[in-house]
């Protein structure tokens, strides 16, 4: 009788202590874990999706960030980690930004992803 | 040999393997990265899984750790990775060795802001799952953190017998360490190595155990195995193995033991070459720590061991956390012992590392060159677990030795 009493509250514990992982817990993740791309709505900023898919598009090595895509923590440092392979270089000609951020005036525009616009500084 | 071995005996066996392919595959990708050696790393860990699920038929604690692996496993294959560490430094660093097909590659001190002096025995094994899969994803490459927490949790299923115990430890590690055991951070596998492997030491020095059928090969073998992974995977592993060598060398000298050279050096000296090598390379190519490199730590530290505010915030940081409550009970139920007991000297040596952890945690966080809220903010949590993993181990070493001590005089 205690022997049992003893292990339905370990059982217990143990499903209690369990729920702390069902928050975070999406099924279509799982379903889709090893799917190219999978997991990047979920973990990133939007403008950073839509970076990633301009440098991709363009198969560019080398890129530079202005204003808050360069400027906020979050942003650069997600830039920088999910862009990879491609590279941040300051010296690079292919310049980001997030629309309505003043460029230099040597930039032109040559393509845009929602509301990150690819730039072409010389 | 093997076949006749008991399930406990077989299943340390492997988690030592398991260990000892974790360690070849960082070297594997040093030496010769291919998909090949990927594929080979992949069928050792998926031979050494079919062998520890027959060496599980006759234990149910085994059974239940590898069913609790299985359930992390899909936790974490269902959870995006969102978490700033884990994104910026462990996934970014294996997704920098797979794409670049090198192991060094962060060591460039490319994205400085990732932390490039962190050991890379975990990215690793991403880089290799990511190989064997064929491509990346935000999503996948963490579940292979999922893999290194099984050799700890066989060790606890070994020795916390009968299974309501081992489940007392995994439902308070799951409530202590939650979803950092899944989400990419390292924190909660370096706890796990940190109390495995003061667990095999205190069974090969204090005779705690004595009664469990296995033989001092298998132990040794283990706990090289435990010490070499725990020192690659966060330079807290490093730290936490001196001050185990420390507090081990210390409970020897009080309990009036021999110190054994040899035996001790065999077991250490493994893990401090992988990360002498480690820490060369980093000197090699000029990458340094940011705690020890911004600024100067030891005015820094001067400068705050006579600031009371900044002492009381470290103080409260740390220590003022709900799992506290396992030092005194700690402390409450060694008393019950006698100080020749194995019990007692287990729970010594632990409390030891518990507390002189602690301590070295309060002095980094005393000379961190970074604003010290923001890094207490960011971090204490996180870092105070080890020493409170170690805390609730030594409750349950007490009490479950109190509960059969009681159970023998009926």
């Amino acid at each position: 009788m205690k022997k049992n009493i003893i292990i339905t509250l370990s059982i217990m514990f143990l499903i209690l202590s369990s729920l702390r992982f069902t928050d975070t817990f999406n099924y279509t993740l799982l379903t889709e874990a090893f799917t190219v791309n999978s997991g990047a709505r979920e973990s990133l900023p939007a403008e950073i999706i839509s970076l990633n898919a301009l440098i991709t598009k363009e198969k560019i090595q080398k890129f530079n960030l202005v204003g808050i895509l360069n400027d906020n923590a979050l942003f650069h440092q997600r830039a920088v980690e999910y862009t990879y392979p491609a590279k941040l270089d300051l010296n690079a000609k292919d310049t980001f930004a997030i629309k309505g951020t003043p460029v230099d005036i040597s930039c032109k525009l040559i393509n845009h992803q929602d509301n990150v616009e690819h730039y072409v500084c010389e | 040999m093997f076949a006749n071995n008991p399930p406990e005996s077989k299943a340390l066996w492997l988690s030592a393997a398991l260990c000892l392919t974790f360690v070849a595959n960082q070297y594997l990708w040093l030496f010769s990265p291919s998909y090949i050696s990927s594929v080979v790393v992949g069928l050792s860990i998926l031979t050494i899984l079919f062998f520890m699920i027959r060496s599980a038929k006759k234990s149910p604690e085994i059974t239940f750790v590898l069913l609790i692996v299985c359930f992390l496993g899909i936790m974490a294959l269902g959870s995006a990775t969102s978490a700033w560490d884990a994104r910026s430094i462990w996934l970014f660093h294996a997704k920098r060795i797979y794409f670049d097909n090198n192991l060094l590659a962060q060591l460039d001190n490319y994205a400085a802001f990732s932390h490039n002096d962190y050991p890379v025995l975990l990215p690793a094994l991403s880089a290799t799952l990511a190989r064997i899969v064929g491509h990346w994803n935000e999503v996948f490459p963490k579940v292979t953190n999922v893999l290194f927490i099984l050799p700890p949790l066989v060790v606890i299923s070994v020795t916390f017998t009968p299974l309501r115990y081992t489940v007392f430890f995994v439902a308070s590690l799951f409530f202590m360490a939650g979803r950092l055991l899944t989400n990419g951070f390292m924190d909660g596998i370096l706890s796990l190595y940190i109390v495995a492997s003061l667990i095999l030491l205190a069974i090969l020095f204090f005779g705690w155990k004595e009664h469990l059928k296995i033989s001092k090969g298998v132990l040794m073998a283990s706990a090289i195995g435990h010490l070499a992974v725990l020192v690659g995977i966060k330079n807290e592993g490093t730290m936490a193995a001196l001050i185990i060598l420390f507090c081990l060398v210390v409970s020897l000298a009080i309990d009036k033991k021999r110190i054994e050279i040899r035996k001790i050096s065999a077991l250490f000296l493994p893990a401090f070459v992988i990360s002498g090598i480690w820490l060369l390379l980093c000197y090699q190519y000029g990458v340094g720590n940011d705690v020890a490199t911004n600024g100067n730590f030891t005015s820094t530290l001067a400068g705050r061991l006579t600031d009371a505010f900044s002492i009381h915030s470290i103080a409260s940081a740390l220590y003022y956390q709900k799992w506290i409550a396992f030092l005194p009970l700690c402390i409450f139920l060694i008393y019950f012992f006698q100080k020749n007991e194995t019990p007692f000297k287990t729970a010594s040596f632990l409390l030891r590392f518990g507390l002189l952890y602690s301590f070295s945690l309060f002095f980094i966080y005393l000379g961190t060159p970074h604003d010290l809220h923001w890094h207490l903010a960011t971090s204490a949590k996180r870092t105070a677990l080890p020493f409170f993993l170690t805390f609730m181990t030594c409750f349950l070493v007490l009490f479950t030795e109190y509960a059969s001590k009681n159970n023998n005089k009926k």
